[in-house]
């Protein structure tokens, strides 16, 4: 069974898909915080997490721990000296990492850079005796590792382990030759926001590698990855590509977005694409250099296409190029104002908007703050696959914060919304209302076109309009009701009487609906757990009345 | 002109905030709050969203900053199963092993085979490590061969199917078939086994799980080195220790590098009398080895430096007229426990070692009436607990039992049967 790894306030939180949760205990020393939002990958094993620990950590669902990703480096070598055996000669130099072993198996989880180079010791037939091995003051830290170099060498091969935190002496007197079988050092590194003082601000899993951004801002724009699985704690100093220009805001790198041949680049102007299958090959090249993202939290990845929200709108990437989805160039997708205008949100908020994906509407859902307010407390949907939008939507119930993609039992997705009263709410129930602590029904609203008589009609003559049918869903009694507004007039036109639909008729003939230029028709329910579906309406009789 | 105005495409082309109201077109939308369109087997429409409802029925502690579904094993999820077995012998004619998922309720099973029995151990205080958890499996000694006949099989168990991987192939250098097993370990991730030949002989094998392939490491052990009687993960190196050497009753520490070794480095002779090499820990960076002594000698719990040439002593043996020995070395909770039995004197004692001292930490003579001998015991992660199943005196003698130590205190969980004393896991999803 999946779970799911959430931050509510300052802790982690493990969910199972029955709502069932567990708080597995921080580090010593290690805190989260609030201002800003967790980044989470989930690579082999587990799940990293960065960007509110002051530490970045590592949840083992295996073991429902959490520890440092990658643990500090020692801050001091080891001593070498000559032993009292035999064996060696030559110049001989030791170094000292801090591992972190899976104490059922041994596996190595983690490992840390390595110390300062020891003195270099010129043994003469002598076995090396270190000491001064350090010790960690991380508690997960259960063994180091020791490397060396052969003769006179510079390479660093794999030596030893020393199992525990403990023992800070080690004599050993194995052949330069046996060495070579053992391997050299592999390339070792420490992420960002492995100590206090950066983050790793953005976090992603991509072609086997973590990939992500760093708060300093001497490098916002650098492109940082880790060595490949199972060393993804391994960050070396040149796994680093560049977003060019440097320097050109202050803001860097604003998100990445995983597509299967690329990882998409945002700034906050401009988009590039990384390619490549290794550190030997990956290369940046230029999307755009005008769009780009203002809402890191904004770009879902549905279908291998890319989703995100930009100053002027929401656009999508994939096989054809950049497309805007909300300033009807594609036909569909007619709602500029959105996002063009101050009339229905607050754009100052832009940056804080978040989205994801909807499986059951098929859906890109972006969440946005209300004009006038200060949380996102309004989201719009677009069809993947037609380009419609629909909303505002909005719940009574609760202030949604984020989205998550949480798994059912049977690895199905559930999106899921984070609200500020620390529950998680699933989206997509087929009870109709929004139930926190108590039942809040969900105000339905739909206003149709302007109707100027029949097909098409002519505005500039005065019609009327007769009987409304309205043909809806079968509902099961008891059922709501329906209820219809009327604007008869011209476009400024008043709300008219209203009428009522029962929805246990599937069609339900009603009143007539009143004499002007153009009639519009508004259809609202708001009541707990009563559904509607609307097929269609009829106005009969349409005549005109002339020209007045 | 009269006519009929219907739209049966309400919806379908979303909202439209753009296009001037009287160019809009049946299908456009001027609000679609808290609407969704639907396709739902033939019924196609504009219709309210779904609901939403609280998934966790306690508030979680605070704004739900951000998460991620991971499409991992849930530590929550009941499906996600930790089974405990403990190996019975004959004593129970048709349960072969006690099973626990919380080390607290055990019952009996007929699933996996049994395990092998006493009897086909090198000598009756003999009971080593016959199982060993690998990849969430079972693997272990089965007992369905003629000992001196057959070969000896393994078996692996995963919750469900239980089925003979291999069978131990003959020393060129023995006279006869394998006898049995007689440890497992799980070093680096991978799988090896110690092997006992007649001679005493024997052989260190890595066993590949997958195909059932088994690969000698290193050097077989001969009639002076001894059988390969426990093996250990130190320092990144494996380790086995050694018993029944010919002519001395003495053991031997050998080290090997996987991968880079081809023959096993000798690193620690014990001294005459002092016996054989009965189990070994890797604590707080250095190895510790128990051993047996023969009548006259104390047992010895002893520690290699990592200069792996200086021993030192840890704890000694305190019955000189009787054999007795230092057992099922493990690491627990930070300190080191072992059993030290010595059945002709009626000592029976779990003994801790904090890094300081040794301790008696649980007292099996004073609490059972009888000493009680463990081939091994088996640390708990996740719950922080130790299990140790402690032999029955023989087998279809269902006197053993088995106990549990968890938050400080010793509980007995297990009475009355014929337990083995070796324990294993095996992970369900």
């Amino acid at each position: 069974m999946p779970f799911s790894l959430v931050q509510a306030g300052t802790a982690l939180k493990v969910v199972d898909p029955g709502g069932t949760s567990s708080t597995p205990t921080l580090p010593t020393g290690i805190t989260l915080v609030t201002d800003r939002r967790p980044r989470m990958a989930t690579v082999e094993r587990g799940v990293i997490v960065a960007h509110t620990p002051s530490q970045n950590l590592f949840y083992d669902p295996l073991l429902d721990t959490l520890r440092p990703f990658v643990p500090l480096p020692p801050v001091t070598g080891p001593i070498l000296a000559a032993g009292s055996g035999t064996g060696l000669t030559g110049d001989y130099t030791v170094w000292v990492s801090f591992l972190i072993k899976d104490v059922e198996t041994g596996a190595l989880l983690s490992e840390s850079p390595l110390s300062p180079a020891s003195n270099t010791l010129t043994a003469a037939d002598d076995d090396l005796a270190v000491t001064g091995i350090p010790v960690s003051n991380q508690s997960a830290v259960n063994a180091r590792r020791l490397y060396r170099t052969a003769a006179g060498g510079e390479v660093k091969y794999f030596w030893t382990d020393i199992d525990g935190n403990d023992a800070t002496t080690f004599t050993g007197d194995d052949s330069d030759a046996s060495l070579a079988l053992a391997g050299e050092a592999p390339t070792l590194g420490l992420p960002p926001g492995s100590a206090p003082g950066d983050t790793l601000r953005l976090l992603i899993a991509w072609k086997k590698r973590v990939w992500g951004a760093s708060s300093d801002p001497t490098a916002l724009d650098d492109i940082l990855f880790s060595e490949a699985e199972p060393r993804v704690y391994a960050w070396g100093a040149t796994s680093r590509l560049v977003a060019s220009p440097r320097g050109e805001d202050n803001v860097g790198v604003v998100q990445y977005a995983a597509r299967r041949d690329m990882l998409v680049v945002f700034k906050r102007n401009r988009m590039m694409a990384v390619s490549g299958t290794d550190a030997t090959d990956f290369r940046v090249e230029t999307i755009s250099e005008e769009v780009g993202c203002i809402a890191p939290e904004s770009v879902v990845v549905i279908r291998d296409v890319v989703y995100w929200l930009w100053d002027d709108g929401v656009y999508k990437y994939d096989d054809s190029g950049v497309t805007c989805l909300s300033d009807g160039s594609t036909g569909r997708g007619k709602v500029d104002p959105w996002f063009t205008t101050d009339t229905y949100f607050n754009r100052d908020r832009f940056p804080e908007a978040f989205a994801g994906y909807n499986p059951v509407t098929r859906c890109y859902e972006l969440h946005l703050c209300n004009v006038g307010d200060t949380t996102e407390n309004r989201w719009v949907s677009c069809s993947i696959e037609t380009n419609e939008w629909l909303g505002i939507h909005k719940t009574a119930a609760f202030t949604p914060v984020s989205r998550i993609l949480l798994r059912s039992n049977e690895n199905a997705i559930i999106p899921t919304l984070g609200a500020s009263d620390g529950y998680l709410y699933q989206m997509n129930r087929s009870t109709k209302s929004d139930v926190s602590g108590s039942t809040s029904a969900i105000h339905y609203k739909v206003k149709t076109r302007p109707h100027a008589g029949v097909g098409g009609g002519d505005p500039d003559i005065s019609h009327f309009f007769g009987m409304l049918s309205m043909f809806s869903k079968v509902e099961t009694a008891p059922a709501g009701t329906l209820t219809i507004t009327p604007y008869v007039g011209w476009l400024n036109a008043s709300a008219g009487t209203t009428l009522s639909h029962d929805l246990t008729q599937g069609r339900e003939r009603l009143g007539r609906l009143g004499v002007g230029q153009l009639c519009q028709l508004e259809f609202e329910m708001q009541t707990a757990g009563e559904d509607v579906l609307q097929f269609g309406y009829a106005i009969d009789p349409i005549f005109e009345v002339g020209r007045r | 002109m009269a006519g009929k105005e219907t739209n049966f495409t309400l919806g379908t082309k979303g909202l439209n905030l753009v296009d001037e109201p009287l160019s809009l077109q049946d299908g456009d939308l001027q609000n679609a709050q808290n609407a969704e369109f639907r396709r739902d087997g033939g019924a196609q429409g504009i219709g309210l969203r779904g609901g939403t409802s609280r998934l966790n029925s306690a508030d979680l502690g605070g704004t739900i900053l951000g998460g991620a579904g991971v499409p991992l094993p849930s530590p929550l999820s009941s499906s996600l199963v930790r089974a405990f077995h403990a190996a019975l012998s004959t004593g129970s004619a048709t349960d072969t092993w006690e099973r626990s998922t919380d080390g607290t309720t055990w019952a009996g099973v007929t699933a996996p085979a049994r395990a092998i029995i006493q009897a086909k151990s090198p000598a009756s205080n003999y009971l080593n490590q016959r199982c060993v958890s690998f990849n969430g499996n079972l693997v272990y000694s089965a007992n369905d061969y003629t000992q001196g006949t057959d070969q000896p099989p393994v078996r692996v168990y995963d919750g469900t199917t239980d089925a003979e991987i291999c069978t131990i192939p003959d020393n060129p250098a023995s006279s006869g078939v394998c006898n049995t097993v007689l440890d497992y370990i799980v070093h680096r991730q991978r799988l090896f086994l110690a092997a006992y030949d007649p001679g005493p002989r024997g052989r260190v094998l890595e066993l590949d799980l997958e195909t059932g392939q088994l690969q000698q490491i290193g050097n077989a052990f001969d009639t002076t080195a001894g059988m390969p009687y426990c093996l250990c993960s130190h320092n990144g190196l494996l380790w086995v220790g050694t018993a029944k050497l010919a002519g001395a009753a003495v053991g031997r520490i050998y080290s090997f590098r996987v991968d880079v070794d081809t023959s096993w480095t000798l690193r620690v002779t014990t001294g005459a009398g002092q016996g054989y090499i009965r189990s070994m820990a890797s604590f707080q960076g250095e190895l510790y080895f128990g051993t047996n002594g023969d009548a006259g000698t104390d047992a010895l719990l002893r520690v290699l430096e990592n200069d792996y040439t200086t021993v030192t002593t840890s704890d000694t043996g305190s019955k000189l007229n009787d054999p007795d020995e230092f057992d099922a070395l493990t690491v627990y909770d930070g300190a080191l426990y072992c059993v030290y039995s010595c059945t002709g004197e009626d000592i029976s004692q779990v003994r801790k070692f904090d890094g300081s001292s040794w301790t008696t930490d649980l007292d099996i003579f004073a609490a059972e009436a009888r000493a009680a001998q463990v081939g091994q015991m088996f640390v708990n992660v996740r719950d922080t607990s130790l299990l140790v199943a402690f032999c029955s005196t023989g087998d279809g003698n269902s006197d053993g039992f088995i106990y549990r130590k968890v938050s400080g205190s010793w509980v007995k969980e297990v009475t009355g049967e014929d337990v083995r004393g070796f324990l294993g896991r095996v992970d369900t999803v």
